[in-house]
């Protein structure tokens, strides 16, 4: 009985999993490359008179002011560690927790007295 | 093909959720556990493509005036939310070698009480 | 690990005797080219994290530990995360955002010393982020080698 509840349960929430995917693949796109006025080659050869008047989103204002503001050839790095930077921040503290945690709950009295020694 | 991106993630949501609920050993559990965060990771990565565009980087010579790029945001996301995942997993894993120490075994059916 | 077989370890060191340098080279090359060609700190640490393992897979863990002392490792982690937040201060220092690229206008677009703070930046996550998973897999291998011993001293 508790292998065929599961296996229901596992089938509905696949179907309703291929019913989400194919009703997102008929949406629009988030961020329109092809039809987003951007030149890209015009912007590369001349960054700082590219006028970044209207923009639809926050991708197409990064894509625009990326080689003017930050300087950085990657795009992806200059959001990372300069649009932003905030949640790198948070994520290096999640680092910091992991590692916390790992010794805290892995620490026994052998490794105090190895660490005395040492 | 996008629709073959979204369906596979889902796959692999479901694939991870059986493993977490039916099986009896710890660390299958564990796999279960970074089998779903690669599956949204990929749900998250796969939102932000368009056909036909080249990576979001300026390199010198390489862009004609006919290319465009894809969506940059989703992927410096995905980048955290991939160390994210490997942190869990490493201290979900650092239980699990607690357990085996303290219980003598992996099973779950035989842990079942709280030893003092 | 079945008791009584002996198993001698000869293609995993020779492996990792020819990829260990190599390896270290490229990667070097994946964290200084963070802003000019895919790639940045969180990859290149991830990936040092990676030949760390590979030498303790091949060596024991005796060889690992000796390469890189914990005490070390444990220290660097705390001192790179507080230098990444003094460079992001460095923005509210000179009068913009928190992370703002305040030193931009260091060397032309393309160079290798081009893009102000985020190369610093991709240096300290780098360092970051390879101390950390570090630590955590020398633990881990610490107390497997001491479960290890044990049965082995008790049988």
């Amino acid at each position: 009985m508790k292998k065929f509840l599961t296996w229901v349960c596992l089938g509905v929430f696949l179907v309703a999993g291929v019913y989400a995917a194919v009703t997102m693949a008929a949406m629009p796109r988030t961020y329109e490359g092809q039809n987003a006025a951007t030149s890209v080659y015009e912007l590369q050869q001349d960054p700082a008179s590219y006028d970044d008047g209207e923009t639809d989103g926050a991708a197409a204002a990064i894509v625009r002011q990326n080689l003017d503001t930050a300087r950085a050839v990657n795009d992806v790095t200059s959001i990372v560690f300069d649009f932003r930077g905030y949640d790198t921040m948070g994520e290096a503290f999640i680092l910091i927790t992991a590692v916390a945690g790992t010794m805290v709950i892995l620490f026994t009295k052998k490794d105090k007295k190895e660490g005395d020694q040492s | 093909m996008i629709l073959m991106n979204y369906i596979v993630s889902f796959f692999l949501l479901a694939l991870g959720m059986y493993c977490i609920v039916t099986k009896y050993n710890l660390v299958k559990t564990v796999i279960g556990l970074s089998i779903m965060d690669y599956g949204v990771n990929l749900l998250i990565i796969s939102i932000g493509f368009n056909p036909g565009g080249t990576a979001p980087i300026f390199t010198w010579g390489e862009l004609t005036p006919s290319s465009f790029f894809v969506d940059p945001i989703p992927q410096a996301l995905t980048l955290t939310s991939i160390v994210i995942g490997a942190c869990v997993t490493a201290m979900s894993l650092a239980l699990v070698m607690k357990l085996q120490e303290s219980y003598g075994t992996l099973d779950t059916r035989e842990i079942r009480r709280l030893r003092g | 690990m079945k008791d009584g077989i002996r198993v001698q370890n000869v293609i995993v060191p020779c492996g990792a005797d020819v990829i260990v340098p190599l390896a270290l080279v490229y990667i070097c090359y994946i964290i200084t080219h963070g802003h000019l060609s895919p790639g940045g700190g969180f990859q290149g640490g991830v990936l040092v994290a990676a030949v760390v393992a590979l030498i303790a897979l091949g060596y024991g863990y005796e060889a690992a530990s000796g390469t890189i002392s914990f005490g070390l490792v444990h220290h660097g982690e705390g001192l790179a995360s507080v230098v990444y937040v003094a460079l992001a201060l460095l923005g509210v220092a000179c009068g913009a955002q928190f992370c703002e690229n305040v030193l931009y206008r260091a060397g032309s677009v393309g160079d290798l010393y081009s893009s102000g703070t985020i190369l610093w930046m991709n240096l300290t996550v780098g360092v970051k982020v390879f101390t950390g998973i570090s630590s955590v897999s020398l633990l881990m291998l610490s107390v497997l080698q001491n479960a290890d011993a044990e049965r082995e001293g008790r049988k």
